[in-house]
């Protein structure tokens, strides 16, 4: 039986939060129980802190660049034709229109890369994010979405903290990269055994 | 009143810089670049675009997350000047997104045109 897709790991996502916070708090007790003053003190302090924020902020991003530069190199031995590849927030996702295949990595979950057959994929469509009315009316994220094993997988071709009018060029590139997407993942679909 | 009309010829793509007089269109064609959405960086060198563009019919035909690109030529009646007016767009939904224009006043793309 193929394994489902899984997008979150979630002893990946606990340990990433969490482990730096323990550690943390760990050297911080013994700190206070042993090292209450001086260089060592201050070592216990300061060391876990740095290392856990730069953990935070670099950590995942290069465990997850790594994971799919990695795949990157799997996916052409394996044949896979990477004849569309699209980096997005969290998700990395490769389509070969030749042999119908798509392959995915996850930030939330380094540890797996999945192929599927692009036959798998039961729908695929843009969401603008469309939302307000009058001279209100914009968007701040637009994506492509696509349906495998009853997962959806969002992967967003724009995304800001403001919105945008509708045709506004941040949009408009955005929504023209997520037709193109939905595009290759139809084409990937019909090639698809 | 010429005055004014010198100052604003430069905003008007289609008057002619000697004489400010509005040229006709002399030839007027649909391409497509075949550049994938956001991989477009701003060129002026005609040759780029000689090498590059694939004629086409209708804007239709430019599959989607591809630019377009549509060169106009320009040419005044009364002082012969010529000016070819091409612009790089993004067709998405019906819109057309601007990305880049470029005008040649040396007769650069004069033999591409006639292909």
């Amino acid at each position: 039986m193929e394994e489902k897709i899984k997008k979150i790991n979630i002893i990946y996502l606990l340990g990433y939060i969490f482990i730096p916070i323990i550690v943390c708090a760990a050297c911080f007790g013994l700190g206070i129980a042993f090292f209450p003053k001086g260089t060592m003190a201050v070592i216990l302090f300061m060391v876990p802190t740095a290392l856990s924020f730069i953990w935070w902020t670099f950590g995942g991003s290069i465990l997850y660049k790594q994971k799919y530069k990695k795949f990157e190199k799997v996916l052409d031995e394996s044949g896979f034709k990477r004849n569309h590849t699209f980096y997005g927030r969290g998700k990395t996702v490769f389509i070969d229109t030749e042999n119908g295949k798509i392959g995915l990595v996850f930030f939330w979950n380094p540890t797996k890369t999945y192929i599927v057959p692009a036959s798998k994929v039961e729908k695929a469509w843009v969401d603008d994010g469309k939302g307000g009315v009058g001279f209100m009316e914009g968007s701040s994220r637009v994506s492509f979405l696509f349906v495998v094993d009853d997962i959806k997988i969002r992967v967003d071709t724009f995304t800001s903290n403001q919105r945008f009018r509708m045709d506004s060029d941040y949009i408009l590139t955005g929504i023209s990269k997520a037709d193109l997407m939905v595009k290759m993942i139809e084409e990937a679909k019909k090639k698809s055994k | 009143m010429n005055i004014i009309r010198k100052m604003r010829a430069p905003f008007h793509a289609d008057w002619c810089k000697n004489c400010t007089n509005p040229m006709e269109v002399e030839k007027k064609q649909l391409y497509m670049l075949p550049v994938l959405v956001s991989h477009y960086t701003p060129r002026e060198d005609a040759k780029y675009f000689t090498d590059n563009l694939i004629k086409i019919e209708k804007k239709s035909d430019i599959p989607t997350g591809y630019y377009g690109c549509g060169i106009i030529k320009y040419r005044c009646t009364e002082c012969n000047y010529e000016r070819v007016k091409l612009s790089v767009f993004l067709p998405v939904r019906g819109i057309e997104k601007l990305e880049d224009v470029n005008f040649y006043e040396k007769g650069e793309l004069d033999e591409f045109l006639k292909r």
